[in-house]
């Protein structure tokens, strides 16, 4: 289908039951997604000729798995949770095998990130606090370091840049950071980037604060030169490092809220949100941010010829009595919550996203 | 089993007040863009001068633009607010597309419906305010409406 400025496809809409899918994140082929439907558990799903099939379980944590991150290389998967816990998974003889991250924090765990160079990961969490983790040898288990000033509330969302050691962090308090978290244990000496020469572990580096909602998302371009993120505020915010690093680009959106947001190219982000559809911007040189299009045409459903199964079935999914239609115009029924590359070639922009109604539904979206 | 079982006051206990590091709401995260602590409002006299002169248009964009958006003073907020009606009420149905049009700062727009929601608050003004509503709505779309309810700046 074409909408002005893009041609997409829906590829696939799978849903996996009516669980809202919390969180996703595919394995290095894309041919394996892990993802949780809103509680304690991690399933693996591979696709076998069109059908998806669970390969594992992964049952750790004791509360609500809040978010995944598959590191491609090292194929290890870590997850956290509101029970304040991290676990690293690797894959040793045919099993998953956990290892538990010796946290510190006393609030929930809110989103995970693997570093680009996976040899550490970074958790925000509810304890106002970005624990920094990496490997000990000699002890065998993942240590800690945290990164708490000046954050001022819970930590929603946060992105690493591919330089492996700036790490941009959103939080509840309206406001969107910039730290180094360069672990001389085992990284090697940083090489000053456009965010800033400080290196030493938890200085600042940038901070974009202003009284809109609490930020959502945020995400580096591919090049990490430019930060975009996501407000409540029904606002995209777009600072690049090589113009102005101080100001950002703000755009006040007619929409509803976005909860997540990713780069397509250097040029274009998606955005998807509340209005339960991904919706397409354009960033440009001169750090214009507009408005391209909605990847999703809306369509009425067809509401089918009058069948005594669907009576029946709606009668008994929702006790309606009369031929009643409840479905929104979007392919996604509810809130998009998560999106992510679906495809290993970085030229191609495949999209997938998950919602609140249990659907994973993969796009095949191409920029005129 | 213990009297104190029904009693839900230990709700009303600040218990971050223990925490190492207390949240304090400070007025610098809350300032605009452009820095300023606090702003007077609206001048009222060259609001006045603007209405009589016919100028309706200028007057509302001037209004919203020095809305006391980052003052901590609600009299001066009601003070504002009270200009803004007034200026509001002054258009004719036709003249308001006009006005929206020329308004070319989203943030203005934004401002605007946050004077309107504000104005909610005095039922005598709902018509005309609804009417408003419905045009600022069609430009800020839901998005303006969150940022009604989302941003700490009250009016």
């Amino acid at each position: 289908m074409t909408s002005n400025g893009a041609h997409y496809q829906v590829a696939e809409a799978h849903s996996f039951g009516i669980e809202p899918i919390t969180c996703h994140a595919w394995n290095k082929n894309k041919t394996e997604i892990a993802f949780s439907l809103n509680g304690n558990d991690v399933i693996l799903c591979k696709n076998h000729n069109g059908h998806w099939s669970t390969t594992a379980t992964l049952s750790a944590h004791d509360l609500r798995v809040t978010s995944i991150d598959w590191a491609p290389d090292t194929n290890r998967i870590v997850t956290c949770g509101a029970d304040r816990n991290a676990y690293v998974w690797t894959f040793v003889n045919g099993a998953w095998t956990k290892a538990l991250v010796l946290l510190r924090i006393n609030r929930a765990a809110t989103c995970v990130r693997w570093s680009p160079k996976e040899n550490k990961f970074a958790v925000g969490c509810g304890a106002k606090l970005v624990a920094v983790c990496y490997f000990d040898e000699e002890n065998d288990w993942w240590l800690s370091k945290h990164i708490k000033k000046p954050i001022r509330s819970t930590v929603t969302t946060i992105d690493w840049h591919p330089n492996n050691y700036a790490l941009a962090v959103g939080a509840s308090d309206f406001t969107t950071r910039v730290f180094s978290a360069y672990i001389k244990e085992v990284d090697e000496k940083p090489q000053p980037s456009a965010w800033g020469e400080k290196s030493t572990f938890a200085s600042l580096m940038a901070e974009y604060s202003r009284s809109g909602g609490w930020v959502h998302s945020v995400r580096f371009s591919p090049s990490g030169d430019k930060l975009a993120w996501v407000s409540h505020d029904s606002s995209i915010s777009v600072v690049d490092s090589r113009r102005d690093v101080q100001h950002p680009v703000i755009l006040r959106t007619t929409f509803l809220p976005f909860m997540d947001c990713i780069w397509l190219s250097e040029a274009f982000i998606l955005a998807a949100g509340h209005d339960c559809c991904p919706i397409l911007y354009s960033v440009e040189a001169t750090g214009k941010l507009s408005f391209v299009s909605k990847i999703d045409q809306a369509q009425k459903r067809e509401s089918g010829a009058f069948s005594a199964l669907k009576k029946f079935k709606d009668l008994d999914l929702r006790a309606a009595t009369e031929n009643v239609d409840v479905f929104i115009e979007t392919t996604h029924q509810n809130t998009i919550t998560q999106l992510s590359r679906s495809s290993t070639d970085k030229n191609d922009t495949h999209v997938c996203s998950t919602g609140m109604d249990g659907q994973m539904v993969l796009w095949d979206v191409r920029i005129k | 089993m213990s009297k104190n079982t029904t009693s839900s006051s230990f709700r009303g206990i600040d218990v971050d007040q223990y925490g190492e590091d207390v949240y304090v709401e400070d007025g610098v995260a809350g300032s605009g863009e452009n820095g300023e602590v606090s702003s007077p409002g609206p001048d009222d006299t060259e609001i006045v001068r603007l209405l009589n002169s016919g100028k309706n248009v200028d007057a509302l964009l001037l209004a919203v633009a020095k809305a006391p958006l980052n003052s901590k003073d609600q009299a001066v907020k009601d003070k504002a607010l009270q200009t803004v009606l007034r200026i509001l009420t002054s258009f004719k149905t036709t003249e308001m597309d006009a006005a929206l049009s020329s308004m070319a700062n989203m943030e203005h727009v934004d401002t605007l419906m946050k004077y309107i929601y504000r104005g909610f608050d005095f039922p005598a003004h709902s018509t005309m305010l609804l009417n408003w509503h419905e045009k600022v709505y069609a430009i800020g779309g839901v998005g303006s409406v969150m940022r009604v309810l989302t941003d700490r700046r009250r009016l």
